[in-house]
């Protein structure tokens, strides 16, 4: 530009310029304002010139211009940093100034500024920094995993988080792929879902990836695109370390699911309800109860799904459970059903919990028992209880009236040990422990002992009680008192014995006699028949009349014996017993035969003590007597003198009786069935009907004796009888 | 006539009884009788063949061996009694069980109730 540039030129290029140029003093009063100011500050010229600059500065930043200013005294030209201008609207405006010393030109003799509103200026720099220092906090700091992939999918940068969860730092990452960290089963996956990013739709996803220790992290990862020139050139993935939610949530679900398992499999009825009454729970035994699958339940309010419940009991415990917090139990008839039911209920945080059982038919068993221990308790019978080992649990009234135990007694005892004594068959207690064994009903009979040491017979009926799984539980033992029937039974038993044995006699006997009854008839029809026959001068004729008299003869003797055999067999022959002295009924018997004794030369020792007394017939001892020692008498030996010994002792077990002889002796082998027997001879050569013996053995058993002998041919015979001690 | 009868029984009316009848009716040449099976065992075990009598008349009821002693004994040499001793039991009282019994001994011909009559004898000459 040329010096020829005229003053007004200058005036109106600083007149319209678009900065603000003022000249003010060193103190900073206005000499000179630009029009611009007007445009920019909203002052007129007017209101500034003569005041002071420093009056509009921002109090913050004055200090700054009030140094400036200082030091633009020394200086040419200072540009001041950015300060806030009071707006005449009351806003601050950031300028940008120069200053310029020209003091020393008189023509202007102050400092010249030159300032410019860079108000918008800042405040977008002041944005971009705070948007700047957002992203750093957003990304350094954040407390998930965030890193950045290139559109290639290496890895670009990771934030601190990735360092301390990973154990990776920037320099083990930088410039890999991301495939390299992944659990291998989820690559495809993470693939797929880079693609998906890449393509421009951001979404989350969950990985598993191997951190530096090779642990195995779960990560729930939001990508987001970066989009530049209408294309995704990288991805900002944020990534959450989901491994212990992932853990617990497992654990969780396993959890619910043993819960559930535990909840179903509970064979009582359950149910939980929430505070609002709706079902949160049902186990399956209650959806079986009631037949209703237990998802149609839940949610659903109890009260609204059945409302006959309000009238129920049950509505009023579960009001009091819901109000107190404290659980009870308690037992229902529920009419529609016509079951009776067994309630407890919970409080729990959420609500209540429900248990319900069944129990009618528990009831109606408890209801029978109750009975049937009434009736155990009444009745005659002895009743016992006993645990599955046999134990008394249990016996009623009548067994203590029975036995003289009480319950306290028997109680945890083993019946059969307590009531068993000396006489009960060993036999009876094995049969009884092994039917016992079985798990059947069973009766059995056997003999007992009082606690009185007396002796009772008793029927038992065992029933085993058994449970669903088919073992014993419990016994129930019936005992009744038998003896009336089991003595008379005994009694019976003796009775038919004897009635066997007299039967047994009396068909011999009958046989015997009617043999014996007839041979002297037969003889007589037949010498009647030849008589006539015969030369009445004859020889034959006399003989067959002296046989017919001695068949007459013999025909009166058997009639003789039968009358005698007769009244000792006959009924009424056990009555009327008396006290013998046995020593004087001997002397008695040995004085009737001395002079047959003497005639054969022969002896009778007789060993009786005088106190021996027996219980019996008179007439029957002396008639054993007699026909013994005549027996001795008869049958002696002509080889020797002939000695018999009577002798009589108390036993231990009664009296015995003993005759004994050295006559001739029987081969006992021989004779030793039939001795006894009526008309049974062994002798052929004396006299004798074989009547005696029989009757002696008829005799001593009619007085409840018993005899034997023993005998050896050659030797002689010894009788011997026993009466066991009579009763007193 | 049969030539020899032996009579055994322990009655001394009932041997005279019989060996009369047996006399009068010319029943054999020689009657024996014995009081006890003893001796009329002894007998039979010491004659020879042709001496067996043809017919013995034997008591049932005797003291110490008794006709079934007798019978079991002669049992035991069957084959040298039998189709030569007709053995015919005569007793006094007739019991089914006897009878019954008897029939078990092959040497048995008869069971005879005492006394012997005619129709009795005309049954043993016609079995022998």
């Amino acid at each position: 530009m040329g010096n020829n540039l005229t003053q007004e030129f200058y005036s109106s290029l600083i007149q319209n310029s678009h900065d603000m140029i003022t000249i003010m003093d060193p103190e900073g009063f206005y000499k000179y304002v630009s029009n611009s100011v007007e445009q920019h500050l909203s002052y007129t010229v007017t209101e500034l010139i003569g005041n002071n600059a420093l009056h509009h500065i921002h109090p913050d930043d004055l200090p700054q211009v009030l140094e400036s200013l200082h030091a633009v005294k020394n200086e040419s030209q200072i540009k001041v940093k950015p300060f806030r201008y009071l707006h005449k609207n009351g806003s601050w405006r950031w300028l940008s100034c120069i200053a310029t010393n020209m003091l020393e030109n008189p023509a202007i003799g102050g400092y010249v500024t030159n300032s410019r509103d860079i108000t918008e200026e800042v405040e977008t720099e002041a944005l971009r920094q705070r948007s700047e220092a957002y992203y750093k906090a957003l990304f350094f700091n954040h407390a998930d995993l965030v890193f950045t992939l290139n559109e290639a999918g290496l890895i670009q940068d990771i934030n601190e988080s990735v360092t301390r969860i990973t154990n990776y730092t920037a320099a083990d990452v930088k410039d890999k792929h991301f495939v390299n960290f992944l659990e291998s089963a989820y690559t495809e996956e993470a693939i797929e879902a880079f693609r998906k990013i890449i393509a421009g739709v951001a979404h989350n996803f969950e990985t598993k990836i191997v951190d530096k220790q090779q642990q195995i992290l779960d990560l729930s990862i939001s990508l987001v695109p970066v989009w530049l020139d209408n294309r995704v050139t990288a991805v900002h993935c944020i990534a959450k370390d989901i491994t212990q939610v992932k853990i617990s949530e497992k654990l969780q679900k396993e959890q619910t699911a043993q819960l559930n398992n535990i909840l179903g499999s509970i064979t009582e009825a359950f149910f939980a309800l929430n505070k609002q009454w709706c079902f949160t729970y049902a186990n399956k035994a209650f959806a079986s109860y009631f037949n209703i699958p237990s998802e149609h339940l839940i949610n659903r309010n109890i009260w609204q799904e059945s409302p006959d419940l309000v009238h129920s009991l049950f509505y009023h415990k579960c009001l009091q459970v819901m109000s107190t917090g404290v659980a009870l139990e308690f037992e229902e008839y529920i009419e529609p059903i016509k079951a009776t039911t067994h309630y407890k209920i919970y409080p729990f945080v959420d609500g209540i919990a429900v248990c319900f059982t069944d129990i009618t038919a528990k009831k109606a068993a408890q209801d029978t028992l109750e009975k049937l221990s009434l009736v155990a308790s009444k009745t005659t019978n002895g009743v016992i209880i006993t645990d599955k080992k046999g134990k008394v649990e249990w016996v009623n009234n009548s067994f203590t009236l029975l036995t003289g135990y009480s319950n306290a007694e028997m109680l945890q005892q083993d019946p059969i040990t307590m009531l068993q004594g000396p006489e009960t068959s060993e036999a009876d207690i094995r049969n009884l422990k092994r039917l016992l064994g079985l798990g059947i009903p069973f009766s059995e009979e056997l003999l007992s002992y009082k606690k009185s040491g007396e002796k009772v017979w008793v029927a038992t009926d065992i029933t085993p009680i058994l449970n669903e799984a088919g073992t014993i539980e419990k016994y129930i033992v019936i005992y009744t008192d038998i003896s009336d029937r089991k003595f008379a039974e005994e009694k019976l038993l003796q009775m038919n014995e004897n009635l066997v044995m007299q039967n047994r006699d009396l068909q011999q006997f009958t046989y015997i006699v009617s043999h014996n009854l007839r041979a002297p008839v037969a003889n007589m029809m037949g010498l009647t028949k030849i008589l006539p026959k015969l030369d009445t001068g004859g020889p034959s004729y006399a003989t067959a009349l002296a046989n017919l008299d001695k068949s007459a003869l013999r025909l009166d003797a058997v009639i003789c014996d039968l009358s005698k055999i007769l009244s000792i067999k006959g009924p009424d022959n056990a009555e009327a017993t008396e006290t013998i002295n046995l020593q004087s009924i001997s002397t008695e018997v040995i004085q009737s035969l001395v002079e047959t004794t003497i005639a054969v030369k022969g002896t009778i020792e007789m060993l009786v003590d005088k106190d021996i007394h027996l219980q019996g017939k008179r007439a029957y001892i002396y008639s054993i007597l007699h026909n013994l020692v005549t027996n001795a008498i008869k049958y002696r030996s002509e080889e020797r003198p002939l000695h018999i010994l009577l002798k009589a002792e108390q036993t231990n077990d009664g009296i015995s009786l003993q005759v004994q002889d050295n006559g001739l002796g029987m081969d006992m082998q021989a004779v030793d069935q039939h001795i006894f027997k009526l008309y049974k001879r062994f002798h052929v050569h004396t006299e004798g009907r074989g009547l005696g013996l029989y009757l002696v053995k008829s005799q001593v058993e009619a007085m409840g004796g018993t005899i034997n002998v023993e005998s050896s041919p050659g030797i002689g015979t010894t009788f011997r009888i026993c009466f066991k001690r009579q009763r007193a | 006539m049969i030539n020899r009868a032996y009579i055994i029984d322990d009655d001394d009316i009932s041997v005279f009884l019989t060996s009369m009848m047996l006399e009068s009716h010319l029943f054999a040449r020689t009657i024996e009788s014995y009081v006890n099976v003893e001796d009329a065992l002894y007998q039979l075990q010491h004659i020879p063949d042709e001496n067996l009598p043809d017919v013995i008349l034997l008591d049932l009821n005797m003291p110490v061996l008794n006709g079934w002693d007798f019978l079991e004994t002669i049992s035991q040499q069957e084959s040298r009694f039998l189709g030569r001793c007709h053995v015919f039991i005569l007793t006094s009282s007739v019991d089914p069980l006897e009878k019954q019994q008897a029939t078990q001994y092959k040497l048995v011909n008869g069971f005879l109730r005492k006394p012997l009559d005619e129709s009795s004898l005309a049954f043993i000459t016609k079995a022998v």
